[in-house]
């Protein structure tokens, strides 16, 4: 059981990932930031998997919200994640990545969109931890369309014959680009592909934000304890179409509008706020409070953003290899 | 100075570099079992942390290496043949390539594989993957023709910051050369000037170093022949390469990738761009014939470059 303030957490990092999308799906409609898969509906997953990890544990994010659900709670300035979407030097890749976030500081070295890469570059993260030795894990976030993948199965056997401490996050939205998981896998749930490599996994509702943060934490402990890799699947469901002002289709046919009403209606966050209110955790007044703080974080790192110089062109020369004057030793 | 062979020359440079740095490890597919020329007898010496059996899962290797370099370690994933890199180009052509450039986070990274040509493997494993490498803006790549230079430019792959294809050609690995006991490596970008000649200049890749080598023994009576080995095609050293076609004013190419948009092509180019004006024929490629290379014994004969192929370009193109 979680202490009040951790419950509290939780709470505030949904809010500014949630605030955070609304400005980049502003940002899109002023066609200002280009392609964004916004985290409507996905932000439990993030928060819950990731807000209790350490400094220094790896983490491999998931693209929706362009990671928001799970660079926040690790740790990534907001106002370096704006200023990277406005192609900024103070952006998080200084300016040359969009969509990408790297912050070593606190264990993001980097993402890829080329899906199933991603968690095949976890396990070496896993690899480089156990290596060391101090008890740090990788936690790699992927999707159920990412599942599909064949390298995700090689990085899911590895890291079970490696025993490497890695926790694998699966936020199953249940739509891949335009076409509905349940016609592009012919099983229910992602977690059988971990059970299948000798994984032990579990399925939670992903909507549910102390229900990931309880199982996950389960399987970061699992990994500390030098008992290799878990799988967590959070059942989740995508409001909305794969990318801000795309076309919302389920194979040639527009998405059932009910169905994303009825699932709209299971906020994570309206049902996780209205349960701190009813437990007393949270009053109507820290809510208030809440909703202020946020805005006004969130409305500072953008004028951070705006404010920050834009990134050129000048730099690609210096950014295809590093150091390469080290080549020159002997 | 000892005459060695290549195979050894490539496994010493291997135990030396994870003797000197223990963040350097090795991973693969059977790189325990002593079967290969890099990585035997590393088990007993460094250990199974460092020495790491993979499942065969090439693109899980290559993204391990990805992630253990971002980490701090310097990874050498042994894909035991180049031709392997057809099976993990997510990770080795796709993602390793633009770590760099997308998150300024360097990548110490190695990739090894043995380049198949010559031994009748037929036409997936005798692909030349170089080209494919070459496209991938932000790796380097590495060819050595002979002991000497694969022992200090597979060190010197190891020391470097950035994700590096090391491509050992097969028929080498049985040759001998000398190498020196005491310590040396080999800057990239400075191409070997094999042979000196006045005539014609050949320039010539990994395998088809030693087969110009022959050809231009059989031609010395008639015409003189200058065979420059780049050693690295990225970073490439056009200079010397250059210098040596404003010499000569004819110029001949060599490499075992296929010809359509090959390695002999973009070489060829350059040559073009640079010192066009200096030629005095045209340039001809001698490399593998637009045909998938067949396992037909004299079939991968008739397709690869062979002595007497690059006898015909240079006659060709003499004077």
């Amino acid at each position: 059981m979680l202490k009040h303030e951790d419950m509290v957490e939780l709470y505030v990092q949904m809010v500014r990932v949630r605030k955070s999308d609304d400005v980049m799906c502003a940002l899109h409609e002023e066609k200002r930031a280009h392609m964004f898969p916004s985290s409507r509906g996905a932000e439990a997953v993030g928060v819950g998997a990731v807000a209790f990890l350490r400094k220094n544990d790896y983490l491999s994010y998931q693209h929706r919200g362009l990671g928001l659900p799970y660079l926040l709670p690790k740790g990534v300035p907001l106002q370096r994640f704006f200023a990277e979407v406005l192609f900024k030097t103070t952006g998080t890749c200084q300016g040359l990545a969009y969509q990408h976030t790297a912050a070593p500081e606190v264990g993001i070295l980097g993402y890829t969109s080329l899906l199933g890469a991603k968690p095949t570059i976890s396990t070496g993260y896993g690899m480089a931890a156990k290596l060391r030795g101090h008890g740090q894990i990788a936690l790699c976030a992927f999707g159920d369309g990412e599942a599909c993948r064949g390298n995700t199965h090689e990085a899911l056997n590895l890291s079970a014959v490696l025993k490497l401490p890695v926790v694998w996050v699966v936020d199953n939205n249940q739509m891949q680009w335009l076409t509905p998981t349940k016609d592009a896998r012919a099983t229910d749930d992602v977690a059988d592909i971990a059970t299948g490599h000798g994984i032990p996994a579990v399925v939670v509702d992903g909507l549910d934000v102390l229900a990931v943060h309880e199982a996950v934490q389960g399987a970061v402990d699992r990994a500390r304890d030098g008992m290799g890799p878990s799988l967590i699947e959070c059942k989740t469901y995508r409001i909305g179409p794969h990318d801000v002002g795309m076309k919302d289709l389920t194979h040639d046919q527009p998405r059932s509008l009910d169905e994303q009403e009825k699932w709209a209606k299971r906020d994570p966050i309206d049902t996780y706020r209205e349960d701190l209110l009813d437990q007393g955790v949270l009053s109507q007044a820290d809510v208030t409070r809440i909703d202020r703080e946020v805005q006004s974080e969130v409305d500072d790192a953008l004028a951070f953003a705006d404010a920050s110089p834009p990134q050129s062109r000048a730099i690609l020369a210096e950014r295809v290899y590093f150091n390469s004057e080290g080549t020159k030793r002997g | 100075m000892r005459t060695i062979y290549y195979a050894q020359a490539i496994n010493e440079a291997l135990t030396e570099e994870m003797a000197r740095d223990e963040t350097v490890l090795v991973l693969g597919q059977s790189v325990q079992s002593g079967m290969l020329p890099a990585t035997k007898g590393l088990l007993k010496r460094f250990g199974p942390q460092r020495v790491v059996d993979t499942p065969l899962s090439e693109h899980a290797e290559c993204g391990a290496g990805i992630g253990l370099a971002a980490a701090g370690f310097r990874p050498v994933v042994d894909l035991v043949e180049a031709s392997m890199m057809l099976s993990c180009t997510d990770e080795l052509f796709g993602v390793a390539p633009i770590w760099y450039h997308s998150h300024a986070v360097p990548l110490p990274l190695v990739f090894v594989g043995m380049m198949s040509q010559y031994n009748g493997h037929g036409p997936l494993h005798s692909r030349s993957t170089t080209a494919m490498a070459l496209q991938s803006i932000g790796m380097k790549v590495v060819i050595p023709s002979n002991a000497y230079d694969a022992k200090g430019l597979f060190k010197t792959a190891i020391r470097d910051n950035n994700p590096v294809a090391v491509m050992f050609p097969g028929v080498c690995l049985g040759t001998q050369g000398d190498v020196p006991e005491e310590e040396y490596t080999i800057p990239f970008g400075v191409a070997d000037v094999k042979r000196q000649g006045t005539d014609v200049t050949v320039v010539a890749i990994g395998a088809a170093t030693n087969l110009a080598l022959q050809a231009a023994d059989q031609l010395q009576a008639r015409i003189s022949v200058e065979v420059v080995d780049p050693r690295t095609l990225e970073p490439l050293d056009i200079d010397t390469i250059l210098a040596s076609v404003r010499k000569t004013g004819r110029v001949v190419i060599v490499d075992v990738g296929a010809r359509r948009c090959g390695v002999a092509a973009e070489i060829g180019m350059q040559i073009v761009e640079n010192a066009f004006h200096s030629l005095a024929a045209p340039i001809r490629r001698a490399d593998s014939l637009n045909y998938p290379i067949p396992a037909l014994p004299d079939g991968e004969q008739y397709v690869l470059p062979s002595v007497e192929s690059i006898i015909t370009a240079i006659e060709e193109v003499a004077p």
